[in-house]
């Protein structure tokens, strides 16, 4: 096992080096075993207080750190958006220093704001764990991801990974980027030239606009989905011309290799990127996904902590 | 060059040469013609000079060679052996602590299995999840593989590891056993013991008893995770 984390946050994926990826995926596969016991607790985090800030909407990702803070025994504080002062017009900052006014040790945060985990981390002591910000990062999704590939393909360099959809918008596009590239992987980013900038050639990517060019020769396939409630323009005609170009279905399967893993963060826009034969299908590993996440949050909530000092 | 007539400090050029061959992961072969053949790096002798090379391991003596620690472990092999009726053998498993146990525990399993002809069953735990101190130590511990491929539930579990000392770690280990079932018995063999007890935890196998002062840090090594069978007495650098 190699790297050393030295970390009280986890950010971006951008911030890692190989080694450190590597670390958070070893620990992963040792606390994935965790979860198939029939004792699915341990008391790694016993006395620690997390705080889960949730000021953008979320099910998988808050339930699933949710479930690892909990099979750490931490203890455990829920903040949502809508029932905080954030409403009342308080800053997130003095919301935050209250938080830590009541000694918690870790703050996992969710945020519209790309950005707004960096901000916190620099003034406060609590550690803090992005659970995706804006357009911007969503560390702990391309780590699962990562995770996910590896465990079915044995390794991830020198893999042919693409990434079809809405790119631009897209904090796992991004992670995963990073991510891959650090690890060895050839990535491919592909959708409407809209969404899908050339800009992304500039860091090691390959960007296309032609979805058999993107499927074919592919070892893994990680479709996004459209993210209407970041769009402020029209970036394409419509959903369906979406659906018919860049849809993953029964008809474009024909270029995806027959050991190719289809990937989706979710949540899944049925019909439109992915048809419902193919992420049911035996290619997808969508559930695993979601089964995987858990372990690599518990990995990334148990180096974080190790790294606050006791006072 | 004859290297026997040499004058540097030979205790101090010895253990940066150890440190040098394991880092170069050259592991099997520690015959000195081997350093002559090789370019030896002018840097590692620099440090010589300065005596501040930084994988140094300062006052590393010799505690024990190959040849007691294989005595040691066949001592420990035979005391579980005629503690349990044959018939019971079967329902032994080793469990090796992570990292140095687990050598440990197979090395007994070899034993055992060369006195009665049946190699015990193996496993290894990792007691990092477990520990009391996250947070207070200056490194984060790697967790390793926890690896118990048999029911542990009704079994005669023997726990191994090289040294015991605080007996914290077995602490831990007793509540990561207690996660995967019920073991009906639960021994402890340590290969080493050097006192300072702070758990009232004893082992009941021990192969070598050594009070060696708080300052003094034991390290076993093993063939197969550094390419030899000794152990070494340190100068604790720093708390760990």
């Amino acid at each position: 096992m190699e790297g050393t984390w030295t970390r009280k946050d986890l950010l971006s994926l951008y911030d890692l080096d190989a080694g450190e990826i590597r670390l958070i995926l070893d620990t992963a596969a040792e606390f994935k075993k965790v979860s198939q016991r029939n004792v699915k607790k341990v008391p790694a985090l016993r006395g620690k207080t997390v705080v889960n800030l949730f000021i953008e909407p979320s099910t998988r990702t808050r339930i699933s750190f949710e479930l690892a803070e909990q099979r750490l025994s931490a203890d455990i504080i829920n903040i949502n958006a809508d029932s905080s002062s954030l409403k009342k017009g308080e800053t997130l900052l003095d919301t935050v220093k209250n938080i830590e006014a009541l000694q918690v040790d870790l703050i996992v945060m969710r945020h519209s704001a790309a950005g707004a985990p960096n901000f916190l981390s620099k003034r406060i002591k609590a550690g803090v764990i992005n659970a995706g910000d804006g357009s911007h990062s969503h560390p702990t999704q391309a780590l699962l991801d990562l995770f996910t590939i590896r465990e079915k393909k044995g390794r991830i360099e020198g893999l042919n990974v693409s990434i079809i959809g809405d790119i631009l918008h897209s904090r796992v596009a991004r992670s995963n980027l990073w991510g891959l590239l650090k690890l060895g992987a050839n990535v491919t980013l592909a959708g409407p030239s809209t969404l899908v900038p050339k800009e992304f050639e500039k860091v090691g990517a390959r960007v296309c606009h032609n979805l058999k060019d993107a499927l074919e020769g592919a070892d893994v396939i990680n479709l996004l989905r459209i993210q209407h409630e970041r769009q402020r323009a029209d970036f394409f005609p419509s959903t369906s011309e979406y659906a018919r170009v860049y849809g993953v279905n029964k008809e474009t399967m024909k270029y995806v290799k027959p050991d190719a893993l289809i990937m989706h963060p979710g949540p899944i826009n049925r019909g439109v990127e992915l048809d419902s034969s193919i992420a049911d299908g035996p290619q997808s590993v969508i559930l695993e996904q979601v089964t995987n996440g858990l372990a690599v949050r518990m990995a990334v909530l148990f180096l974080v902590a190790g790294c606050l000092k006791n006072d | 060059m004859d290297l026997d007539k040499m004058v540097f400090p030979a205790n101090r050029c010895l253990c940066l040469l150890s440190c040098w061959y394991r880092s170069k992961k050259l592991r099997r072969s520690r015959s000195f013609f081997v350093f002559q053949d090789m370019n030896f790096p002018e840097d590692a002798l620099l440090l010589t000079e300065h005596g501040d090379a930084p994988e140094m391991e300062p006052g590393k003596t010799l505690l024990l060679d190959a040849n007691v620690m294989a005595a040691a472990i066949t001592n420990i092999a035979q005391a579980i052996i005629s503690e349990f009726p044959e018939e019971h053998l079967p329902e032994i498993a080793l469990v090796g602590i992570q990292l140095r146990g687990v050598p440990f525990a197979s090395r007994l399993a070899e034993q055992i299995a060369a006195k009665t002809g049946r190699r015990p069953l193996c496993g290894s735990i990792d007691i990092n999840m477990y520990r009391d101190d996250i947070g207070m130590r200056k490194m984060l511990p790697v967790i390793r593989e926890t690896s118990l491929p048999f029911d542990v539930n009704g079994r005669i579990l023997i726990l191994a590891d090289d040294v015991l000392q605080t007996g914290r770690t077995i602490r831990a280990a007793l509540d990561a056993l207690n996660s995967y079932g019920r073991p009906s018995l639960i021994r402890l063999a340590a290969l080493l013991d050097r006192g300072l007890r702070e758990y009232p935890i004893r082992a009941d196998y021990t192969g070598k008893l050594c009070e060696l002062p708080r300052e003094k840090r034991i390290k076993v090594y093993w063939q197969e995770l550094d390419g030899e069978d000794t152990v070494y007495t340190l100068d604790r650098t720093q708390k760990t």
